[in-house]
């Protein structure tokens, strides 16, 4: 038998079809039945702090405008004319009193009515009416400062999403008031739960030669930290109240002074939100990851870094200095993440070995992988599928009819 | 910026910064970071920063002192690093010099060409910088990188 169609000997959950990274109709049914159904994180409430301030985005393909209104809500709608379907805002942020499309001049208030046509006369024979072709709703809600948009008008309100897999994260994200004070982008070439893969199994912080350095549970046998498995395909890891890196023994000192809310120092908390948001925070700065899929092997990831509303300039640099010298465009530990899946999905779809293995067992230690298996029981689950056999049974005629 | 009063005094010492620009970029196109390092004072440091449009703000990418500099450039090769090739493009636009101080404002791009041998356009921006003469050579006080560029296609452990 050929071995790359040789399924390893380990049970169904243990082992990854590495098609369902590479198949194009696998990634279309992931829009329909996860990205247009879920809760998608699309900014943090400090983007938009005043009335007026908007921010425009996408969630699952599709233009979203995300706006304060001057009663302080805030709301989003499709970035879509009702005239003739140009985008309302080409801008990516700014600050308005109104919304004016640039093609016609239809005009929005804020609160997404059509408040005004250009040469209206011309529709007076046919009686149109201004009060049904306001901007189209969608349905929003924020938790813990994150902004969230919904396609599916019908979903569960998101505390009942996000409630429990945010709980350790309250002290730090909620307790003082935080701002977005990094934000860069990039389209990696790779499929989006590679990243989010990434950012769940910590097997792979071998990687990083920082962390082999000031993570000694990256080599050790057991870490302060557990992974914990919470609904809905959310995961985390953290320790309970334990410090876990120890910058010093790397030689890096002056990163982790005044720690959030709730942590210490040197302690890390991360949380994994089904299915493409990574918040993790060290010490006294938040990472926050955001994935944009826009094909198997293509997926825009935002990078965001935030720190306390109101920091001295001498803190906001520590600050700044903890978070770049990891996570920024020249950090030492994200641009070696990003060349590691990007690889990686280059060589899936070449389709030498069709599976992945994600067999660890190690009591919940922040290596096993038990997080990353619960991913993909929910993946699973929400496109019908066995993420070990996509293209076998019931799934096949699912993954035909996505393909049209 | 007060400028110096010996005109043929004063272009000598921009055509040194000229200099100290140009071989810049051909000391980072050869990756010779502990070359690169010299050519700032003791005193000093980097920073790459761009505007985001996203969040209305100026934002760093790299700010780091000298000190910092010298410890994150010594492990660069532990790193997994984007193996592409690199070539600066310089051209500087404005020097003014006052005394043993200087500014200096440089367009530059940077040109990356991958294993295959393809190439593209990397980072667009400009160099502004602060300079100090000090034994008789130009250093950068504060040598920073201005980037137009906001996404860039590979991530970097090198500086721009």
């Amino acid at each position: 038998m050929n071995p790359k169609s040789q399924a390893p000997a380990l049970p169904d959950t243990h082992y990854l079809d590495n098609r369902i990274f590479t198949e194009e109709a696998i990634y279309r049914r992931e829009q329909s039945e996860i990205f247009q159904k879920v809760w998608l994180l699309v900014c943090h409430e400090s983007e938009i702090a005043k009335p007026g301030d908007f921010r425009a985005t996408s969630a699952a393909g599709k233009p979203i405008l995300v706006v304060r209104t001057p009663e302080g809500v805030i709301r989003s709608f499709y970035n879509v004319c009702r005239h003739r379907a140009a985008p309302v805002v080409r801008e990516e942020s700014g600050c308005t009193n109104e919304f004016q499309c640039f093609y016609h001049q239809w005009t929005y208030g804020l609160n997404g009515a059509l408040t005004g046509i250009s040469k209206p006369e011309g529709y007076k024979r046919v009686r149109l009416d201004k009060a049904k072709l306001g901007l189209i709703p969608v349905k929003t809600d924020i938790y813990a400062g994150f902004v969230f948009v919904c396609l599916d008008d019908s979903v569960a309100p998101l505390a009942d999403y996000v409630a429990d897999i945010f709980a350790p994260m309250l002290a730090p994200l909620g307790t003082v008031p935080l701002e977005v004070f990094h934000f860069h982008k990039m389209v990696i070439q790779s499929n989006w739960k590679l990243w989010q893969d990434n950012n769940s199994e910590r097997y792979h912080s071998y990687l990083h030669a920082i962390n082999r350095k000031t993570l000694p549970w990256v080599t050790g046998k057991s870490s302060p930290m557990k992974l914990r498995m919470l609904a809905h395909g959310h995961s985390g890891y953290w320790s309970d109240g334990e410090a876990t890196a120890r910058y010093d023994i790397g030689g890096y000192t002056g990163l982790v002074d005044e720690a959030l809310p709730g942590l210490q120092q040197n302690e890390m908390r991360v949380i994994n939100l089904f299915p493409d948001v990574m918040i993790n925070i060290r010490s006294n700065v938040v990472r926050v990851d955001r994935m944009v899929p826009l094909g198997p092997g293509r997926t825009l990831v935002e990078w965001r870094g935030l720190g306390v509303k109101g920091d001295s300039a001498e803190m906001r640099a520590v600050r700044l200095r903890h978070h770049n010298l990891f996570w920024g465009p020249a950090g030492r530990n994200l641009a070696e993440d990003v060349i590691a899946v990007e690889a990686q999905w280059k060589c899936m779809e070449a389709d030498v070995v069709r599976y992945s293995i994600l067999a660890r067992e190690e009591d919940m230690n922040p290596t096993d992988d038990e997080n990353v298996r619960a991913f993909y029981q929910e993946w699973g689950r929400r496109l019908g599928l066995r993420a070990n056999a996509p293209l076998d049974g019931p799934g096949r005629e699912a993954i035909r009819a996505s393909a049209g | 910026m007060q400028a110096l009063d010996d005109p043929l005094a004063e272009l000598v010492e921009r055509e040194a910064i000229r200099e100290l620009i140009g071989a810049t970029a051909a000391i980072l196109d050869k990756e010779d970071l502990a070359g690169w390092i010299r050519l700032f004072a003791p005193e000093s440091e980097y920073e790459v920063s761009a505007y985001s449009r996203e969040i209305r703000a100026n934002m760093s990418w790299w700010k780091t002192t000298r000190p910092d500099l010298d410890r994150m450039l010594d492990d660069v090769q532990q790193h997994i690093r984007d193996s592409g090739r690199r070539l600066h493009v310089v051209s500087p636009i404005s020097i003014a010099v006052a005394g043993g101080r200087a500014t200096a404002v440089s367009h530059f791009v940077v040109l990356r060409t991958q294993n295959d041998g393809e190439t593209h356009l990397y980072v667009a921006g400009r160099y502004e910088d602060a300079l100090v003469k000090k034994g008789g050579r130009w250093l950068y006080a504060h040598h920073h990188a201005v980037l137009e560029t906001r996404m860039l296609e590979s991530l970097t452990h090198l500086p721009l």
